[in-house]
């Protein structure tokens, strides 16, 4: 009787341990949203992973009026607890209508176990991108100071904006080549046109055009886009004709070389040399081929002004050139050329703009400095703010959020 | 604006595009997103065209060079020939592994491009023997960081003196990146600027025209 | 001659005897047993890490090769560091360019990395090809790739291909490692990671070394220069991935030789034009001029 009743006890408890083995568990907490900032069609469903020992992975079922006995969305290695119902799956979403998913845990042996359906959810395109939202404060402060500027450059208020020296000493050097008796060379960079360095280049070009041909100078214009050049070519041929001198204007001074870096600076090099250019400009975005062109120009003794949005290569520009406008100076000098108050306003937003990043740099680093010091705790906490300690986390926590 | 419509257009499409690219960027709907997916396609066959346009361009300077037998025309002859024969192995035997073009490229145009990116060590060696001289205040400061840098940057140096190796990372990766910081956010305000201008129609450079 | 006028002088040498003095310099380690290591920095292992966990998720990884010839000697040896470790760590690997002279080679290296690793195109690696309008390109690939590369470098329609099976977009590889002689990179945070967030990994020239990006985190791991290269040669011998350093060691002699002639002819110039001031008269540069 004795062994009998062992050999029971052993046989249930070998019983009830396969059994355990066996069993499968469903995932928990599962809930699906709608993907925001997207065109729509997409819909994020994530869970807690199955506590079982032993999974072979988890089956999605998507449940709607359409398909109210479910339909396989997905199948899903046992690592994944999140998954992306979008344009990728046999039948994506449609906007508007309601779905609810079942997350289902399956066993090696094949037994399911489903966790409970997610509620109803939709999913919809955005409007808005909620994560871009302070760029686009960002972008309409500075557009609102632009039209503020432009407004008072119209009315003629004053603005003070300091001198650029380079652009001071543009008119200088092309008169040094007139009186040398030797062509001025004017390098427009290696962006395209449609490059705001270019745009800018193309705007100092018609200053040095229009001299140039006041002083019966030629103007050599190699260019490396080949949409920049027809530009270029436009552009001086306009100041050969304001100056009064259509016929001084030579089409093959402002030619197209080559879109190749390396090649444009030896092509650029030997010009310089053979021509014995007096005065260089190189403005415009330039390459590490830019010590090619401005060390060249060095060698024959020009006198050379740079300028370059390339943070890369202005130190090459400020150890060649007399001159270098560096990174906005470009953009603010070619604003100024035309002298006229519209422009000159606009350079007068970058300042402001400037200004308020600056006070929000010093106010970031300062509220930082004073929440790791617990000093910003304490003031807050004298101002009778409940758990201080929080409220100090909270607005170091939307400061640097703020300024990233 | 006076003028025709031919003078017009471009200015209204500028203005149109110009803020519909901007306002893209912070609306994902599919509205919006669909017809800026259709025109970002557009560039690339624009770009072919853009080489016709360079093609172009340098035939007729190089040709006219010849046939006027301008000075060092010599060179037009060598220049249109290499294009020739570099576009036609390339559209006869394709531009693959082991094809002609590929081989041109390979022993001709790498060498001689990479000589031209050698020249820099030797113009970077005479332009700091020219420029970092202690004339003034900044350039001494210059000429010490950069020695300090140099010196870092030299693995026997570093070991033998590591403080100098901490120096000069913390030259390159504090005052160096600060300024680097400080110069972009100019360039992209700048930038955006002449891109407001250009949207705007204030400034035409980009079409050749001057009158505001 | 007097002192003064010997050091006036040495202020004005002819650059001639500088690039003599380079080239000496440039060539000597070739020509001797002087040998010059490496120790991995904190950045390269940084980037070594950032590589290690893109790796590990199972997802595939792209890699954009944007050098020509003219910088092949300073990013080469970073780029195919990066091949060993990708493929010794057998992942997917989908690499594209986005500058036309980088096709060449990297067909090159992609055959020579295929042969050493029996690697099966299409399947282990594909070749995407050379797609035009960069800045164009890299936004559009935020959210799909085959609207900007519509077959690979062979001409397959992307869907014929098994490698690309569920990659659809950039959110679908593990990262992006992108080799650039130029200022792609900084493309690729503004026009890439900004809009769509995915990890970047570069690999740079020195003057163009982007380290403000990776203090932001808006890179996750940077390789800066020859120096770099070298760096991660030695790193990946440190690691068992290939047995011996390459080319990037092999330069960084020469880099630092020359560096230490640049120092040296620094400090004549400024002994010339601070001894030499007798020779020249009261307030004249080198040149004769005023400064």
């Amino acid at each position: 009787m004795r062994n009998l009743l062992v050999a029971a006890t052993f046989i249930g408890l070998a019983a009830s341990a396969s059994a355990a083995v066996a069993e499968v568990y469903p995932p928990s907490n599962a809930r699906a949203a709608d993907v925001p900032n997207d065109g729509g069609g997409a819909i994020e469903v994530s869970w807690e992973p199955s506590p079982s020992r032993e999974i072979a992975g988890y089956r999605l079922t998507r449940f709607s009026e359409g398909a109210p006995d479910g339909e396989l969305v997905a199948e899903l290695p046992p690592v994944d607890t999140a998954f992306t119902d979008d344009a990728e799956s046999e039948s994506p979403p449609v906007d508007g209508t309601p779905y609810s998913y079942e997350v289902s845990a399956i066993s090696p042996d094949g037994e399911i176990a489903g966790a409970p359906r997610t509620a109803q959810v939709t999913s919809s395109p955005s409007w808005i991108h909620a994560g871009r939202i302070a760029n686009l404060a960002a972008l309409l402060v500075f557009v609102a100071m632009f039209f503020v500027l432009v407004y008072r450059g119209k009315r003629g208020k004053p603005l003070f904006i300091r001198p650029i020296d380079a652009l001071d000493d543009m008119d200088d050097a092309v008169g040094r080549a007139a009186e040398m008796g030797q062509p001025v060379f004017y390098a427009p960079g290696l962006h395209s046109i449609t490059q705001p360095a270019t745009v800018a280049s193309v705007s100092l070009l018609r200053r040095v055009a229009e001299r140039s041909a006041r002083l019966h100078t030629p103007v050599k214009v190699p260019n490396y886009d080949p949409l920049t050049w027809p530009v270029a070519q436009e552009v001086v041929r306009q100041a050969f004709d304001r100056a009064g001198r259509p016929e001084e204007f030579n089409p093959d001074d402002i030619s197209y070389l080559t879109s190749r870096s390396f090649t444009y600076a030896a092509a650029v090099a030997g010009i310089m040399v053979r021509e014995r250019t007096a005065s260089n400009f190189l403005i415009g975005h330039f390459y590490s081929e830019s010590l090619i062109l401005a060390e060249t120009g060095v060698s024959t003794g020009a006198l050379q002004i740079g300028g370059t949005d390339s943070v890369a290569q202005l130190p090459f520009f400020i150890t060649t050139c007399d001159r270098t406008m560096i990174g906005e100076e470009l953009f603010a000098a070619a604003a100024l050329v035309g002298d006229d108050p519209v422009s000159r306003s606009t350079v007068k937003a970058h300042d402001w703009f400037k200004a308020l990043i600056m006070a929000m740099i010093l106010g970031g680093a300062a509220a930082c400095a004073l929440a790791d010091t617990g000093i910003l705790e304490s003031l807050l906490d004298l101002f009778g703010v409940n758990d201080p300690a929080q409220a100090a986390a909270s607005v170091i926590g939307w400061v640097r959020g703020g300024l990233r | 604006m006076k003028g025709g419509i031919g003078y017009r257009l471009p200015f209204a499409l500028m203005l149109v595009l110009g803020i519909f690219f901007a306002a893209q960027y912070y609306i994902p709907h599919p509205v919006v997103q669909g017809p800026k997916e259709m025109m970002l396609q557009w560039k690339q066959p624009l770009n072919a065209f853009i080489i016709f346009l360079a093609l172009g361009g340098l035939v007729v300077m190089h040709a006219r060079k010849v046939i006027r037998r301008q000075k060092r025309w010599g060179y037009s002859v060598v220049t249109l020939v290499a294009m020739a024969a570099m576009i036609f192995a390339g559209m006869v035997w394709g531009t693959g592994e082991g094809t002609v073009f590929s081989d041109w490229f390979k022993n001709l145009v790498t060498p001689i491009e990479a000589t031209m990116f050698s020249l820099l060590a030797f113009f970077v060696a005479s332009a700091a023997f020219r420029a970092f001289r202690a004339r003034t205040t900044g350039a001494t400061i210059l000429l010490i960081s950069a020695g300090v840098v140099m010196l870092g940057l030299i693995p026997a140096v570093e070991d033998a003196i590591p403080p100098l190796g901490e120096v000069a990372n913390f030259l390159l990766k504090y005052p160096n990146t600060a300024a680097k910081r400080a110069i972009m956010i100019g360039v992209a305000l700048g930038a955006i600027s002449v891109a407001l201008k250009t949207i705007l129609g204030i400034d035409r450079t980009i079409l050749g025209r001057d009158e505001r | 001659m007097t002192p003064s006028r010997f050091f006036d002088r040495i202020s004005r040498l002819d650059r001639r005897w500088i690039f003599l003095a380079i080239l000496l310099a440039v060539a000597l380690p070739f020509l001797t047993p002087l040998e010059f290591r490496a120790k991995p920095s904190e950045q390269t292992r940084e980037f070594d890490r950032a590589l290690d966990a893109a790796l590990g998720t199972g997802k595939p990884i792209m890699v954009d090769v944007d050098f020509g010839p003219q910088t092949m000697a300073e990013l080469e040896p970073l780029l195919l560091g990066v091949m060993h470790r990708i493929f010794e760590s057998e992942t997917k690997a989908i690499f594209f360019t986005l500058m036309p002279d980088a096709a060449a080679p990297t067909r090159q290296y992609l055959s020579e990395m295929a042969k050493e690793y029996g690697l099966e195109y299409g399947v282990d690696y594909v070749f995407l090809g050379y797609a035009s309008s960069f800045a164009y390109t890299m936004y559009g690939m935020g959210t799909s790739i085959e609207k900007y590369f519509h077959e690979d470098d062979r001409g397959t329609p992307l869907g014929e291909i098994p490698i690309m099976k569920g990659v659809e977009r950039l959110a679908d590889v593990s990262a992006v490692v992108n080799m650039a002689s130029n200022s792609f990179p900084k493309f690729w945070i503004q026009y890439g990671v900004a809009p769509f967030g995915f990890d970047l990994l570069v690999g740079c020239t020195a003057v163009n070394a982007t380290d403000l990006y990776l203090q932001t985190g808006q890179l996750k791991g940077l390789l800066a220069g020859g120096r770099a290269g070298a760096e991660y040669e030695a790193l990946l011998v440190e690691k068992g991935v290939v047995s011996q350093t390459g080319d990037a060691t092999r330069g960084l002699g020469s880099q630092s030789l020359a560096l230490i002639a640049i120092l040296l002819f620094i400090v004549m110039g400024n002994a010339g034009y601070f001894l030499g001031r007798g020779a020249r008269g009261p307030g004249r540069d080198e040149r004769g001029g005023r400064p």
